[in-house]
């Protein structure tokens, strides 16, 4: 067992070009397996838990909201998000499924709809987003 | 501050994974279009089949090592028109372990599989 404590990695070649190996003869971009974006934000009293990445979250209204970033992502196309929206420490709650994307290089839009087709808030809200950043 | 420049990081022993601490890389993800017809953009994905309304498969290039080791996280939605147009309209994708090599992907309106728009997802895990 061998350990490297280094504050930067950065490529010999091209700045963000690590290769890692992640599997007994697997190898991928390390830059390109990291999450760029992360949040859990209380969608109902509208306060942020935890981040990464993120500057200013603003509510567009029920079960809509705008997540601002701060290192944008270099192309609107080129960005995978997901989106959860449970309660948070609550077990029983109706079903509402959670769609997001981006409106901007920087700004991530996320709609929570229940069963009903109605936009509505959700207290748990967690996104996660990859992709290569400008 | 201490800085290391690097093309390859590999374990010691030359072969094995690299741990990272207190980080874990996804192993896959692609942001597609028109139900999984064409890749905006995708890591270790080798292509994208429409199966079915509302389905798609996703194949990845360095197969998972096997199919429980898979965590997916996903989203989908059915116009690029987006801040409160409420027109996502496409939800509750569902997604498994098809197989190691492959992601299974459905898209929802409400109740019914409707084809998509957009469709995201990462994946994480062991890879083979």
């Amino acid at each position: 067992m061998s350990e490297i404590k280094v504050d930067t990695l950065t490529g010999k070649t091209t700045a963000n070009d690590i290769t890692v190996t992640v599997g007994a003869t697997a190898t991928q971009s390390l830059e390109q397996g990291l999450a760029k974006v992360w949040s859990n934000f209380n969608g109902t009293s509208f306060a942020g838990r935890s981040s990464f990445n993120i500057s200013t979250y603003s509510d567009n209204g029920s079960g809509d909201y705008t997540i601002s970033m701060t290192n944008a992502f270099s192309n609107v196309d080129d960005v995978a998000l997901s989106a959860n929206s449970p309660e948070y420490n609550t077990t029983n709650v109706s079903p509402a499924t959670c769609a997001c994307n981006n409106s901007s290089a920087s700004n991530i839009e996320i709609e929570v709809i229940n069963i009903s087709a109605t936009k509505v808030d959700r207290s748990a809200m967690q996104i996660i987003g990859v992709g290569d950043l400008a | 501050m201490s800085e290391l420049r690097a093309d390859t990081i590999t374990a010691s022993d030359g072969t094995s994974p690299v741990t990272l601490t207190k980080q874990s890389a996804a192993k896959s993800w692609i942001t597609s279009v028109d139900n999984g017809t064409s890749i905006n953009d995708s890591f270790n994905v080798s292509s994208t089949a429409d199966t079915a309304t509302g389905r798609q498969k996703v194949a990845i290039t360095n197969a998972f090592s096997s199919t429980t080791t898979i965590s997916c996280t996903a989203s989908s939605q059915n116009t690029t028109t987006l801040n409160g147009s409420g027109n996502f309209n496409r939800h509750g994708q569902a997604i498994r372990g098809d197989s190691a090599s492959e992601i299974f992907l459905q898209s929802m309106s409400m109740s019914a599989l409707a084809d998509t728009n957009i469709s995201q997802y990462h994946a994480h895990g062991d890879l083979a």
